[in-house]
């Protein structure tokens, strides 16, 4: 009796068994150009680079911020700061300027601009840029000393005209509460998954804090787009189109504040899924295009992917778990949540053995591996102990923050499907 | 300016035998078990048989005895009774996760079937002679009933309760095709397929879902020991 759910089932298994395998196999035959950049000392040649701060009511942390910058283990005649006040409604401006005056000797360069979004604050930006790269960073987010020397050290180490992007590691700032912490963990798995698709040239983000353009070639791909959700991602597309090269710097680490609440966090992952599906959509032309290499044939197709996945993969939880739950519930209330008499099938229970179907549990088994071996891996690769943070939340991240991520992106769907458009 | 990116054709390769090689592995893994489930099945269906024999002979002797023995015969009787619906219920839950054919199943509720209705007339039986205090029930549902779950729900929950005093014989009218038996009953009861599910209580027929309130009071009035409601 292999009904409609079962067919969609067996998709689901084979497809992600199909794609972690994949990975596995692109880390096994890459690992060992992870090198990390450990020999900052040793760069000779300092590129004069220039970082944008975009800040919108940023009156608080925009100061701090911007002596982070300066702070940076880099020589101080090859950096410039450009602040760009995006229209805020406090005192921002007033706290840049005063930061201006009292440190003369300093590049630090104020913008001001009428509240215009992100992108625009960048493409303003990049039009007074006099560094040969440049990097963004908000004023939430928080860099590494050497950070910026690591990732120099990667535009040497490719020495590739090409290269135009170096992305760094992303890591969660302080997380204090259960929704960070899950962050967290999902931020590790992100890194290393951008850590593999930067050895086969995959990379279709180029995150927001900090990562770093060539300037030029910015210029001429006409810089950020300003009518998309994520410019972060589209920038990435675009340079991915021009048959450019992304590459990530192993342990370039930015630390970058997070959404504490669900709310908030859902209004962050919505813009992030509808951008990615906006720019799967403007970018299909790339699928399947044997011209982009692996980044035609496999990234695009499972950037695609993933969306069905998730629908495929919402539906069954709620098949499978949401209805039995449901249904439970009923039969509850049908004999009027008397609970007594239940007691001792609580007591007795016993697992039927012979009604489980073997092949799904063990193909389930082998993706939960699988998934936890680059679990396990992407903690190490980020410089992290599983240890230290507990165990707790990889089985919340697997089993509950999947889910909730699965959701939020079948809403994505349905609200691109019936055309509702959502402003940044 | 044409540039030549590569396309890692081995690796996608690669990764799709290895799918192929834990998918096929896991397949195999499953039809062996499938085989080992249906000898398990019939292993279960050959008990029945044995059990329901046990039964009546014990029955056979039992009842050239005096009223005496009626505590051993009630015991074996309850405990046929839940070994039955055991196995039905793991055999259903079996039916519904395998792909295995349907008609191998079908014997075997049959069977299921056959062994209930043994035990609901040796249990009425059991009833006169022995003046237990205790109900049966006849079930009659289908499988494309819509509302017959509910009454499932409602019935196991006072088997749970009444424990030993109340026996419930399911009968799946879809296999009134080949066992001539359910069309007796139902004339007799006049239940018709378009009411269902339909349960016998006592002789008399109640069409539709019993709520809970409405059973538990019917089967209060039949138990002469009244402290149970």
């Amino acid at each position: 009796m292999v009904n409609f759910s079962e067919t969609i089932l067996w998709v689901l298994y084979i497809a992600s068994l199909y794609f972690t395998i994949f990975w596995i196999l692109v880390f096994l035959s890459s690992r060992k150009k992870f090198i990390k950049e450990r020999n900052v000392s040793k760069l000779s040649k300092f590129p004069f680079i220039s970082i944008i701060i975009p800040a919108y009511n940023e009156e608080v942390a925009i100061e701090s911020t911007i002596k982070s910058v300066l702070n940076l283990n880099y020589p101080k005649d090859k950096l410039e700061v450009i602040v760009v006040n995006d229209g805020s409604v406090d005192n921002t401006q007033k706290v840049v300027e005063r930061f201006i005056k009292r440190n003369k000797n300093n590049k630090v360069k104020l913008i001001n601009q009428e509240n215009q979004g992100k992108a625009k604050s960048l493409n303003n930006a990049l039009n007074v840029v006099n560094g040969e790269f440049f990097a963004c960073l908000d004023a939430d987010s928080f860099v590494q000393r050497d950070t910026l020397k690591k990732m120099i050290l990667t535009y040497h180490k490719y020495n590739d005209k090409d290269l135009v992007i170096v992305t760094p590691a992303m890591k969660i700032k302080k997380p204090k509460n259960l929704v960070q912490k899950l962050q967290r963990v999902e931020y590790f798995v992100m890194m290393f998954v951008a850590r593999l698709m930067s050895s086969i040239d995959c990379i279709y983000v180029a995150p927001g804090p900090f990562s770093l353009y060539k300037t030029q070639v910015i210029r001429d791909l006409g810089g950020f787009d300003e009518h998309n959700l994520t410019e972060d991602q589209e920038i990435a597309y675009r340079v991915q189109k021009n048959h450019y090269r992304i590459k990530q710097c192993y342990n370039a680490y930015v630390y970058t504040g997070a959404p504490k609440s669900i709310p908030t966090l859902y209004k962050q992952r919505n813009r992030w899924f509808k951008g990615g599906l906006f720019n799967i959509i403007k970018y299909k032309k790339i699928m399947f295009n044997k011209e982009y290499g692996d980044f035609g044939m496999m990234q695009m197709m499972m950037n695609a992917f993933y969306f069905v996945l998730s629908l495929f993969a919402v539906s069954l939880f709620g098949y499978y778990f949401i209805w039995p739950f449901l249904k439970g519930i009923r039969n509850f209330y049908l004999v009027g949540f008397d609970w007594r008499p239940y007691i001792t099938d609580i007591i007795n229970f016993e697992l039927k053995f012979m009604n489980i179907n073997v092949e799904k549990v063990f193909i389930l088994i082998s993706v939960l591996t699988l998934s936890l071996i680059i679990f396990f891996i992407a903690h190490r690769n980020a410089d992290e102990s599983i240890k230290k943070h507990g165990t707790i939340y990889l089985f919340l991240y697997f089993f509950i923050y999947y889910i909730g991520l699965g959701i939020i992106e079948v809403i994505v769907l349905f609200e691109y499907l019936i055309g509702k458009r959502q402003k940044w | 300016m044409v540039i030549q990116r590569r396309i890692s054709w081995k690796r996608y390769l690669l990764a799709a035998i290895l799918t192929a090689i834990i998918f096929s592995f896991g397949l195999t893994l499953g039809m062996l078990l499938d085989e080992e489930r249906s000898n398990w099945a019939k292993q279960i269906n050959d008990e029945q048989i044995i059990n329901y024999e046990s039964l009546q002979l014990q029955y056979l002797y039992l009842s050239t005895l005096e009223n005496e023995s009626c505590a051993v015969m009630n015991a074996a009787l309850e405990e046929s009774v839940y070994e039955l619906n055991k196995a039905l219920n793991d055999l259903l839950g079996y039916k519904e996760e395998t792909s295995f054919e349907e008609y191998d199943f079908t014997l075997i509720e049959r069977n299921y079937l056959l062994s209930n209705l043994k035990y609901w007339l040796f249990a009425e039986k059991t009833k006169k002679i022995c003046q237990s205090d205790m109900v049966t029930i006849l079930y009659f549902y289908s499988d494309d009933c819509l509302s017959c779950p509910d009454q499932g729900v409602i019935l196991s929950y006072f088997k749970k309760k009444l424990d030993n005093k109340l026996l419930v014989f399911p009968i799946n009218v879809d296999l009134e095709g080949q066992e001539y038996i359910i069309k007796i009953l139902k004339s007799q009861y006049n239940v018709s397929n378009e009411e269902l599910p339909s349960i016998i209580i006592n002789e008399k027929t109640y069409k539709g879902v019993v709520q809970k309130e409405e059973l538990g009071e019917i089967l209060c009035e039949l138990f002469e020991n009244s402290e149970i409601c």
